[in-house]
């Protein structure tokens, strides 16, 4: 079944608010004309099958032309709005676009000789009663979405109309959600955790609010505003909102549960949440774009219990870690989180080699490592490719990070490591002070890391920053990090 | 933000301006508290949501 006709299945109240933004509405009904006048024009000037890209922030826009591209069986390739102009050219040739859709605000990033819509063309659009998107082949693919590329080049990922469903059937299962669910979202929908919340409140016939703000903070009053019942963010959405506004202390009435996923928070965060919150239901989750987006959540109820956890898999996925022989790991020992589901994607676009790098035999190897406990709760380590090599050891930054963090007066804290003649590579820790107490210093926090870690977790060196660079899924970007501190060292000599 | 002075007015707006995004906002105000030694309310970091109302939040809080 088509993806889209999969959302609107159970749709049953067609007046019913469906999309709210600051400004005003989309019931379902509109909501379903629109995309149907858009998929019947594609249908006409595009035919199906064919890849259009979508540049937009989350609009309505945005959310019309997705659903038209992909129900009138073309494919949808999400490109986040900060892209280089050089890697929109190389998406826009490699991947023979000849449609796109993009905010007017965005126009002037792409210069090339295709078609060109923006939301201008929505009101243009002749009605079209009773559009009947084309026969869909569930594993013919439905959306692109390139990764955010943390640690190497763009991807695009291949998600198929099975994917979509298959996944959006289980996230739905898992946090309950009902159509009196109204989500405040803040994250893009061109990234998989955006996209998923679109997807579940849409198939619930729940609603979704289009938190635009120029500030993070300004969810606290949309929450409240718009009786959002749910919020997603990534670590440092709930980091940012810890340290810099007043979230801890509000009471978020309308707010029936809160979810974290893109990426570990540190422990203290997570406490301090569930602490806060005590009534409110916290999930703790685990995904990646090559899974549609869900694999894994914490029941609410174990947040605490099992603290730093990524719990288990969700309904319909199969995640398990693996030791290098390929058997699954006993308690204590570390191995690599793997993942089995129909919603594991079709391949990266165009990329045969790296396909078969990340999928065997229909297993889905996420580069993750992982450690479980008696009762098989998963707790990551570190990321394969992060994995710090100094000195004949093997060091996952996760531990060090979450130490440093635990520090009174620490923040948030990134630990890299810095090629070093002697040591291969150097444990370098980079430390966000809270800008409160500022008392913080370099010696201090070595002096905790002599007491409570192996020597060879032992930072070498400490830089302090402000702000941590952040990548366009907001995740902190560790290359980033890393070559301004070759750089400076560069600039006086690596010690 | 990477802006040319010169392109800059008091209606340069975070709504219209690609360069001005939400983490380059938070990492103005950030700027803005160090150089000035002062603390931005929320509801004024929403508010400067163009040039000309950053220009006159600043200027409540400096005088």
């Amino acid at each position: 079944m088509n993806f889209v006709d999969y959302l609107f299945k159970h749709q049953q109240d067609p007046e019913k608010e469906c999309i709210l933004f600051r400004d005003g509405c989309l019931t379902y009904r509109d909501l379903t004309s629109k995309v149907d006048d858009l998929a019947a024009y594609l249908t006409i000037m595009v035919g199906s099958d064919k890849e259009c890209l979508l540049i937009s922030e989350n609009t309505p826009f945005f959310i019309i032309t997705y659903l038209a591209i992909i129900k009138s069986g073309n494919i949808a390739l999400l490109a986040e709005t900060r892209i280089s102009d050089e890697q929109l050219g190389t998406i826009i040739r490699d991947c023979n676009i000849r449609t796109m859709f993009v905010q007017k605000k965005f126009r002037s990033k792409v210069k090339n000789n295709v078609s060109i819509f923006d939301e201008d063309l929505l009101p243009a659009l002749p009605y079209i009663d009773g559009y009947v998107s084309p026969p869909a082949d569930d594993d013919a693919v439905a959306v692109v979405i390139f990764t955010s590329g943390s640690t190497g080049a763009k991807k695009g990922v291949m998600l198929t109309h099975r994917n979509l469903s298959t996944n959006t059937e289980s996230i739905v299962q898992y946090l309950g959600l009902n159509s009196k669910d109204r989500i405040c979202a803040s994250l893009p929908f061109f990234y998989c955790y955006g996209a998923s919340l679109l997807h579940t409140h849409l198939r619930v016939g729940g609603s979704v609010f289009l938190s635009n703000n120029i500030f993070l903070g300004g969810v606290i009053r949309d929450i409240d505003t718009f009786s959002c019942t749910g919020f997603a963010g990534v670590p440092s959405t709930y980091q940012i909102l810890i340290n810099k506004t007043s979230f801890l202390k509000e009471k978020l009435l309308p707010l029936r549960y809160m979810m974290q996923a893109g990426g570990q928070l540190p422990n203290k965060y997570i406490r301090m949440i569930a602490e806060a919150f005590p009534e409110k239901k916290f999930y703790v989750m685990y995904g990646a774009t090559e899974a549609t987006a869900r694999m894994s959540y914490l029941p609410p109820d174990l947040v605490l219990k099992k603290l730093g956890s990524i719990g288990k898999g969700i309904p319909g996925v199969t995640l398990e870690v693996l030791n290098e022989h390929g058997n699954p790991i006993q308690p204590g020992e570390t191995g690599e989180i793997t993942a089995r589901g129909n919603n594991i994607m079709k391949g990266y676009y165009r990329d045969p080699e790296d396909t078969r790098n990340v999928i065997k035999n229909g297993r889905f190897y996420t580069g993750d490592l992982a450690t479980i406990d008696d009762e098989g709760y998963i707790y990551i380590i570190g990321r394969a490719k992060n994995i710090i090599k100094a000195g004949g050891y093997r060091i996952s930054p996760n531990e060090i990070e979450e130490f440093i963090c635990s520090i009174e007066g620490v923040t948030d804290c990134v630990v890299v490591g810095i090629p070093d003649e002697i040591m291969g590579e150097a444990v370098v820790a980079v430390v966000q002070a809270d800008k409160v107490t500022e008392s913080i210093g370099e010696d201090e926090i070595l002096t905790r890391c002599k007491q409570h870690l192996p020597s060879y977790k032992i930072p070498t060196a400490i830089h302090f920053v402000e702000e941590f660079p952040l990548n366009a899924s907001n995740k902190v970007d560790r290359q980033a990090i890393t070559a301004s501190i070759i750089t400076k060292q560069g600039k006086r000599g690596i010690r | 933000m990477g802006i040319p002075v010169d392109d800059v007015t008091d209606t340069t707006a975070y709504n219209s301006c690609v360069q001005w995004d939400s983490l380059k906002h938070l990492q103005m105000v950030a700027k803005f508290e160090e150089t000035f030694g002062i603390e931005i309310g929320m509801d004024d970091i929403i508010a400067m949501e163009n040039y000309g109302k950053v220009k006159n939040i600043l200027i409540k809080y400096l005088t």
